[in-house]
């Protein structure tokens, strides 16, 4: 289908000063980007050096923390991204021309590499760099299980082992929370509620590049030394650690700072964007998950952000927030950090709910079971995780007393966590399967999150957790939630929304393959890892008793298969947008608005905002007849014909 | 989804109403001050928790006294002055009255005050050879929690001293005025939060200095 511009004049704009559409973001990209960011860098690097004691104590972490401040400060500069403050600091506002130009009107792929502010390339963006952190994570992943394959530190020594740890965790940790909300959040959410973009399309283009600039300081942590202490970096040993620790910080730092504007933005998408008569019980259940997701996310991320900022401050300036001999404690990073942590699980999983949620509709061809409890199950999901944080203190001698009701309200969170995954179950109970890939991944988010979700419950309870805190136990235990459940979750979404997104379809064969090779390498990984923590065996360690060795060579197995699998999804992505099969407008029948509009979905989506009258869910229900709008019989995305009209009764 | 009819519309309008932009916006503010109250807290609580327990008796080791009050009340009253300054110069700007620009300077040059006094907080700041480290370095957790809580003071000003800039020069420019004066608000709203946190962390470091244990 075609898409059409709007060719009504543009109302009232503010007067013209300089050149029209972009002025100096004409010339600005991710290249102008990196090389300010690199010039920054050098320049912070010589600063430092010589305004600096170079005899002092702190000298090496100062300027560590200084040179990747400047690298992010001047990428974010090269690319633009302070031009929007800069010129509403001189009272010049956006014309229409310039908001044109920087949603990437007539730019072609070039917008793809800008500070572009429209939500679709954004969302597309996001999916990229999703797939690079991911395989990054995963690549140190297979360097683990190489490890891990037989005891003894015959691959790499300790120290540097430590460091795969320490980067696997955070680079996973990273890709997942914006594995959902990043590429789908950004692309499909505002059409789902029928909006022309995000509430803020600037800070959107602002916190993907903030992501961009969060991986280069993340990714130097290797260059600089490594961190010795696992993503959670406890403190006091994250005090002492080398100077990749500055890189952490200042990494991660930027990446909160990215997240928590996200979540400011798509919270304002999802309560002032969203078009006529599609009210709050109407809205997709995607963007309930996405939304909830981002408003726990912006509570929950700064946290984080003060207990590095502390970090950065004992280790650069002096301070004791985290050293007991200078009056701090171990116990303000423990609770700082789990503050983030907990809540920043369900930050992950439920995006990926959602979607799993969104596909069990299409594809069993009902409506969602218990849409409002549904809704309340995530509330309840959200307000919970805010309390349950010492539950990974039980064995840190923080507050005993506070121990039994940490117990209880974890073991509470499992009540609106279980009804989601009884409405789940309820969708697709008796429906008219569509086995078709997307479906294939909600069914190992089933069997994956039963997994994950019951054993989780196991450690809640103090005693067990006594003896079960710190081991593999527990590692399997998440991964069966991260990988199991978000991770199929996402590729879930992926199979599903590819065709919106990239106008082809997913291969289906191509996509089963690497389905059953991610289902079965993660039963055997896992299954294997909980009779080895089971076992006794610590997490993080480099080697291993010898009784252990058979359950850890299968998870190297298993841990293979997976990459078997991912490499497959890969390379059937990249096959699939490349040259797929293509898909049209509504390939699998949806009723949600996104299915409605043309693909390629036209820059503002919608020439005329849709009106809304029922929830998206009606399959099987005969739909009211539809009107061509006045005035506008092939102008507007949401018509309308009697191929649509078939397919909204089917 | 059932879509009933689709408006018939004139020429299509690709731009939301400015009313209905400003609601947005202003959620956009708020939400925005809702996570930067989740860092100015977490300050605070580091403060207090560090405070409670006291380890090794370091939050004031010897020697190491309570801040300043004239300072950090001082700040308060600059930057409360600040705010009533923007409170003011948004009065202006609605009622379209010539003295907006030099309320929004007024307020601008106050923030930069306040900026100053939380300079001359962090000069105050002591140090000390620790004794288990053999490092010089900040006295104790009392002083360490101090540094936090005047750095996020002292960033926030400077936020602020831009804001107010910006508001005098869009509204020399126009670009704020009479008729689009919402921007003015946001920035108040902000000015506002920013006293409220620093008030706050006045009262906190006033009230509990010394460690009960
Ligand atoms: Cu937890």
């Amino acid at each position: 289908m075609t898409t059409t511009m709007p060719t009504a004049p543009a109302p009232a704009q503010p007067a013209h000063r300089g050149s029209a559409g972009g002025g100096l973001m004409r010339r600005l990209n991710f290249g102008t980007g990196v090389l300010a960011g690199v010039a920054l860098a050098a320049v912070a690097w010589l600063l430092s050096h010589s305004l600096l004691d170079s005899a002092g104590t702190f000298f090496q972490d100062q300027v560590a923390t200084i040179t990747f401040i400047g690298w992010v400060v001047g990428f974010l500069l090269g690319i633009g991204a302070f031009n929007g403050p800069i010129n509403w600091f001189r009272g010049r506002d956006l014309t229409h021309d310039d908001e044109l130009y920087l949603a990437g009107k007539d730019l072609g792929p070039r917008r793809y590499w800008k500070f572009c502010t429209d939500h679709k390339v954004v969302g597309v963006q996001y999916f990229v760099m999703t797939m690079i952190v991911l395989f990054a994570g995963g690549v140190l992943a297979m360097l683990i299980r190489i490890q891990l394959a037989r005891p003894g530190d015959h691959f790499v020594n300790p120290q540097i082992y430590n460091a795969f740890i320490g980067m696997h965790g955070i680079l996973m940790i990273v890709g997942l929370i914006v594995a959902v909300s990043g590429p789908f959040g950004n692309f499909i959410m505002p059409i789902m509620i029928g909006a022309r973009d995000m509430a803020f399309p600037r800070l959107n283009a602002l916190s993907f590049w903030l992501l961009v600039a969060a991986a280069v300081p993340l990714l130097a942590v290797f260059a600089v030394g490594g961190i010795s202490d696992g993503w959670s970096t406890y403190a006091p040993l994250s005090v002492q650690d080398h100077v990749g620790m500055d890189a952490f910080a200042v990494g991660v730092t930027t990446f909160i700072i990215s997240t928590t504007i996200a979540g400011v933005n798509m919270v304002t998408t999802f309560i002032t964007m969203r078009t006529k008569g599609m009210k709050l019980d109407r809205v997709p259940i995607f963007t309930w998950g996405v939304t909830t997701s981002a408003a726990l996310g912006l509570y929950a991320m700064p946290f984080f952000a003060v207990a590095l900022t502390l970090l950065l401050s004992d280790r650069a300036l002096g301070t004791s927030f985290y050293l007991s001999f200078g009056g701090g404690t171990d116990w303000l990073w423990e609770n700082l950090f789990w503050l983030m942590g907990h809540p920043e699980v369900y930050v992950i999983l439920l995006p990926a709910v959602g979607a799993v949620l969104e596909i069990a509709t299409v594809f069993a061809r009902k409506p969602l079971f218990g849409y409002n409890v549904v809704v309340g199950g995530m509330i309840g999901i959200v307000g919970l995780s805010t309390i349950v944080w010492a539950h990974h203190m039980f064995t840190t001698g923080w507050a005993p007393a506070l121990n039994g009701p940490f117990m209880l309200t974890t073991e509470l969170i499992s009540i609106p966590t279980g009804v989601v995954f009884l409405a789940l179950l309820g969708t697709i109970w008796q429906g008219r399967l569509w086995t078709r890939l997307p479906l294939l991944y909600v069914f190992g988010f089933v069997w994956n999150f039963i997994i994950g979700g019951v054993t989780g419950i196991y450690l809640s309870d103090v005693p067990v957790d006594n003896q079960m805190h710190g081991t593999m136990f527990v590692v399997a235990h998440f991964h069966y939630v991260f990988v199991g459940s978000v991770l199929f979750g996402a590729l879930g979404a992926v199979a599903f929304w590819f065709p919106k997104m990239t106008g082809k379809y997913l291969d289906e064969r191509m996509g089963r393959v690497a389905f059953w090779l991610v289902f079965a390498g993660v039963q055997v990984t896992f299954i294997s890892m909980f009779i080895s923590g089971l076992m006794g065996m610590q997490r993080r360690v480099s080697s291993y008793a010898h009784a252990m060795a058979t359950t850890n060579f299968i998870s190297t197995i298993g841990a293979f298969v997976i990459m078997a699998g991912m490499i497959i999804e890969a390379y059937t992505i990249v096959t699939s947008w490349r040259s797929g099969r293509e898909a049209g407008r509504n390939p699998w029948r949806s009723k949600t608005l996104e299915w409605q509009v043309p693909t390629p979905v036209p820059l503002e989506n919608f020439e005329v905002p849709p009106v809304v009258t029922s929830d998206p869910y009606g399959y099987g229900e005969a739909a009211p007849p539809l009107e061509a709008p006045a005035g506008h019989p092939d102008a507007t995305p949401v018509t309308v014909g009697a191929a649509a009209k078939e397919e909204l009764q089917s | 989804m059932t879509i009933a009819h689709i408006e018939s519309v004139g020429p299509a309008v690709h731009h939301d109403p400015p009313e209905v932009v400003a609601q947005r916006q202003l959620l956009g503010v708020w939400l925005l001050i809702a996570g930067d109250a989740v860092i100015v807290g977490s300050l605070l609580f580091t403060y207090l928790y560090l405070r409670g327990l006291n380890t090794q008796k370091q939050w004031m080791p010897a020697g190491v006294h309570g801040a300043s009050l004239v300072l950090s009340w001082g700040l308060v009253a600059v930057t409360a002055l600040s705010a009533l300054a923007v409170w003011s110069g948004e009065q202006s700007i609605r009622r379209g009255k010539k003295d907006a620009v030099s309320m929004a300077l007024v307020a601008a040059v106050l923030a930069l005050a306040a900026s100053a006094i939380g300079v001359a907080q962090l000069a105050q700041i002591p140090h000390a050879l620790n004794s288990t480290s053999g490092v010089r370095q900040i006295a104790g957790s009392y002083a360490s929690s101090l540094l936090a809580l005047d750095m996020s003071n002292l960033a926030h000003l400077v936020l602020l001293a831009f804001l107010g800039l910006a508001v005098a020069v869009r509204v020399g420019r126009g670009a704020t005025s009479a008729q689009a004066w919402t921007h003015a608000r946001f920035v108040r709203i902000f000015w506002v939060w920013v006293a409220s946190a620093i008030g706050a962390s006045a009262v906190v470091t006033t009230l509990f200095v010394n460690s009960p244990h």
